[in-house]
């Protein structure tokens, strides 16, 4: 069981071909980007979404087929985002969005498929260079959180609760998220103290609340929601695409992005509380300024593309880096993950490359053969994906609310959170109507019992003395770096504010 | 374009019937896995069972067992290896299994008491359930059900790391009376089955403790690795891949006797500390159903802890196999009832009492 298989050897790299080429799993890859690709390029639905909607499916799985199809999703929505983006100006996913502001003026140069072909190359590199990356950090931070304690993943949840707080658009908005999903974390039975609290004597809260039937209405029931109330027709798309293919010229110029992007995608997937929404605007900026012809962005410069999906996809092997590693989910995508972990009985944290050593590296093998999966899916299929664009939101979001349900009520077999799903989808829907952000909530329930546990517990084994956890190292660097945004934002939103009342 | 559209409408269909399939497929290999047994099946059985029970032809249709857990738990994995064998015994009928986790049992117990009562429709009973009983004001007690019969007893033991001064139980047990509330004793949950081993062994050597709660079994023997903890009270097999690869070890196991799986493992008992603590899994009825069914079902599981097959799997599966029958695990829940209510009220634990 603690096996390690050595990459190198040449019976290794047999026994994780066959592990990723077995049909279970190989099937699983294949319906986890085709459904990745398609999601994503619904605008509207994106890659958490996706994943909801395959938990019937996902239930019955084992663990590395599971995941597979889970990853498959997150990678082939990064990818699929890009096409609505670029054909009619709407990101199907909200980290396509920065693809949109050259894809779509390339587009209407009659080059999309220039545009369409450097997405999916930006996508694919992007995605191996993050597969890469969560093949080599992954392991080693693992065994280095083995010696993780209680003051340091308290001081680690802290970390990621306060770049939740900073990550959002409207800080307070995004606080009182946050803090109403540390509220409902507190519900059901206490692990520490053994009580019960905010029960109000009613058996469906004692067990508390299921992350998984939240995530199930604040997103996907809360979009289909949002949806149908929405009656504005999705605009129209030009027929001419031009040519698909890339001049030598034009390769070389998406080289440089494309790789500095990447790095951008990575590191911003790992912090927890970010995403692929950030890193595309940051890795955008970036490219930018190093440009040769900084001029050409905004008006379908292909540099601008690269750099906006590479990155995006770059952060799905980033984020899952935390999320196996620490059992630290960075952002939504990767919280929908965590609950479907447990639902297939696997709990994500160091312990898991302890125990699942092999299944863990046949997984990443598995990451790094689905983005050439995209990469053929994207190749031949561009026309198709194209015309998903063009399904009837009349028979699509009833379908998305079927599995939505579906979903839910599989996670124990009781109407219990199904009910709660569609309660948390009305709510969702009106988050999404007054713009209160739904993925600090999420983060704030996930990570809200993980940091109020091992407060508890720190305080428990140290004698109550808090200031252990500024002499441990690693939890007090956490903890001044934690600090130090906290003081950080409310500056910013302080000097921001005066700003405003002095204009 | 109407074309198109209609293609795809066929494509998104294929998709989810492919999709439909793949699980339908998977379910159909293990008689219980819970697709097929999603809607409980209660209340037509009872209706088509109709008000007189019928000894010579029970059981004529498959048999329900509500299993208050998640699959894949202790409670689930040993009533799935009943299931299995469950067939040959009972006129052919299958033994379906459906989950209803969430509240430590409590859940799935209060919908198993909206059913109409039949002889085909039983619930799984365990331990845990007895003590949350005791923890929270629950709306049943261990009593309000009629024993069947019981056929696991596992019993909990405590991790030290394999370089802890430790090397016996009387070793702890000494440090602890001479340090009270120094020595770190991990459990899987305030009020749970394993620290409420914890708390009896307290009770039995007058030890005092720092008890340190986790969310369940496996963090907690993880939090023995990491060094954050001395020990942990653990349940098979929980922290058993760490004790196999030599990070961790069993100090003592809390039962009457050694046990097959770890032979090398001493009781706390022949240590001269006398605690035994055993966990029961069982099966139990409604009290209205027919006392007949409850004595046909008593023999049915009788065979099916006689079988090869099922004994084979709890082995593979560190779960210690026994046969109580309905009067004997009947007097071992009331054991347990007033061991627990004990040990909760005399340590002021959860919000009952």
């Amino acid at each position: 069981m603690n096996k390690r298989v050595d990459f190198f050897s040449g019976i290794g790299i047999v026994c994780l071909a066959a592990g990723v080429f077995e049909p279970t799993t190989f099937l699983m890859m294949i319906v986890g980007c085709v459904s990745g690709i398609v999601i994503g390029a619904i605008p509207g639905l994106s890659g958490s979404i996706g994943i909801i909607l395959l938990l019937p499916l996902v239930y019955k799985l084992d663990m590395v087929p599971a995941l597979v199809v889970m990853a498959g999703i997150f990678c082939g929505s990064m990818y699929g985002g890009s096409i609505p983006a670029i054909l009619i100006q709407t990101p199907g996913t909200p980290s396509a969005a920065a693809t949109a502001l050259d894809g779509h003026p390339l587009a209407a140069k009659g080059k999309a498929g220039k545009a369409i072909t450097v997405a999916l190359i930006a996508s694919v590199t992007g995605g191996l260079f993050s597969g890469f990356c969560l093949m080599w950090i992954s392991p080693i931070l693992a065994t280095w959180a083995l010696k993780f304690q209680a003051p340091e993943y308290f001081a680690l949840a802290l970390f990621g609760l306060t770049l939740i707080a900073s990550s959002g658009a409207d800080f307070l908005k995004g606080l009182i998220s946050g803090f109403i999903g540390l509220l409902l974390s507190c519900v059901g039975v206490d692990v520490i103290t053994g009580s019960a609290r905010f029960t109000f004597d009613s058996v469906m809260l004692i067990g508390g609340l299921n992350v998984l039937p939240l995530l199930v209405g604040l997103f996907a029931i809360a979009q289909a929601f949002a949806d149908v109330t929405n009656k504005t027709e999705p605009p129209k798309q030009d027929k001419s695409y031009g040519s698909f293919l890339l001049t030598k010229a034009e390769w070389k110029r998406i080289a440089v992005p494309v790789l500095l992007s990447g790095v951008i995608g990575v590191v911003i997937g790992i912090i927890p509380g970010s995403g692929g929404a950030i890193a595309c605007f940051l890795a955008y900026e970036v490219v930018r300024k190093i440009s040769k012809h900084p001029e050409e962005f905004g008006h379908g410069s292909i540099e601008g593309i690269a750099a906006a999906e590479c990155s995006n996809n770059a952060t799905c092997g980033g984020a899952m880096i935390p999320l196996l590693t620490l059992g630290v989910p960075g952002d939504a995508v990767t919280a929908v993950m965590m609950g479907a972990f447990m639902l297939v009985g696997i709990k994500p944290g160091p312990t898991l490359f302890r125990d699942y050593g092999s299944q863990m590296q046949t997984f990443f093998v598995a990451f790094l053969v689905m983005q050439f999966v995209i990469l053929l899916l994207g190749a031949l299929g561009t026309k198709l994906w194209i015309r998903v664009l063009g399904i009837p939101r009349t028979i699509l979001m009833p379908a998305v609310m079927l599995f939505c349900f579906l979903g839910a009520f599989s996670l124990s077999n009781s109407t219990k959170d199904a009910l709660f799903a569609l309660v948390f989808g009305i709510l969702g829907y009106f988050m999404k109507k007054f713009k209160y952000p739904a993925p600090p909530m999420i983060l704030g329930l996930v990570l809200g019992s993980l940091a109020e546990q091992n407060m508890n517990r720190t305080l428990m084994i140290y004698d109550n003395d808090w200031t252990v956890l500024f002499r441990r190292p690693i939890s007090g660097v956490l903890m001044v770096v934690s600090i130090g945004i906290i003081v950080w934002s409310f500056r910013e939103v302080l000097t921001k504010k005066k700003g405003d009342s002095a204009a | 374009m109407r074309k198109g559209k209609r293609q795809i409408v066929c494509m998104i269909m294929a998709a989810a019937m492919l999709a439909g399939c793949s699980s339908g497929g998977s379910t159909s290999t293990t008689a219980a896995a819970p697709a097929e047994t999603t809607a409980p099946v209660s209340t037509e059985q009872a209706a088509s069972s109709g008000g007189v029970f019928d000894a010579s032809s029970y059981p004529n249709m498959p048999v329900t067992l509500v299993v208050p857990w998640k699959v894949g738990g202790g409670s689930d994995v040993s009533a799935r290896a009943a299931a299995n064998v469950f067939k040959t015994y009972a006129n052919g009928q299958p033994l379906v299994i459906t989950n209803i986790e969430g509240g430590s049992g409590v859940q799935g117990i209060s919908e198993y008491m909206t059913y109409d009562p039949s002889p085909y429709t039983l619930l799984s009973w365990a331990t845990a359930q007895t003590i949350k009983t005791h923890m929270q004001e629950t709306k049943f007690s261990a009593f309000d059900f009629r024993p069947i019969c019981g056929f696991v007893a596992d019993s909990p033991y405590l991790l030290v790391r394999s370089d802890s001064p430790f090397q016996t139980i009387n070793d702890l047990v000494e440090y602890a009376k001479e340090n009270p509330g120094k020595l770190t004793v991990g459990n899987s949950g305030t009020g749970g089955g394993n620290h409420l081993a914890v708390l009896q062994l307290c009770l039995a050597t007058g030890i005092e403790v720092n008890h340190i709660a986790y969310e369940g079994g496996a963090p907690s023997s993880s939090a023995v690795l990491s060094g954050e903890i001395d020990c942990s009270m653990n349940m098979p097999a929980e922290g058993l891949t760490s004790v196999d690869a030599g990070d961790l070890r069993m100090l003592c196991l809390f039962a009457e006797e050694r046990s097959d799986f770890w032979p090398d493992v001493p009781t706390a008992k022949e240590c001269g500390v006398d605690v035994v603590n055993n966990q029961f899994r069982g099966v139990v009825i409604s009290k209205e159903a027919p006392e007949e069914a409850a004595a046909a079902l008593e023999k049915i599981f009788e065979q099916v802890c006689q079988d090869e097959d099922f004994q084979q799997s709890l082995k593979d599966l560190n779960i210690n196999g026994v046969w109580l029958d309905a009067e004997a695990y009947g007097k071992a829940i009331e054991e347990e009832d007033a061991l627990y209510q004990e040990i909760i009220q005399s340590n002021g634990l959860g919000d009952k009492y």
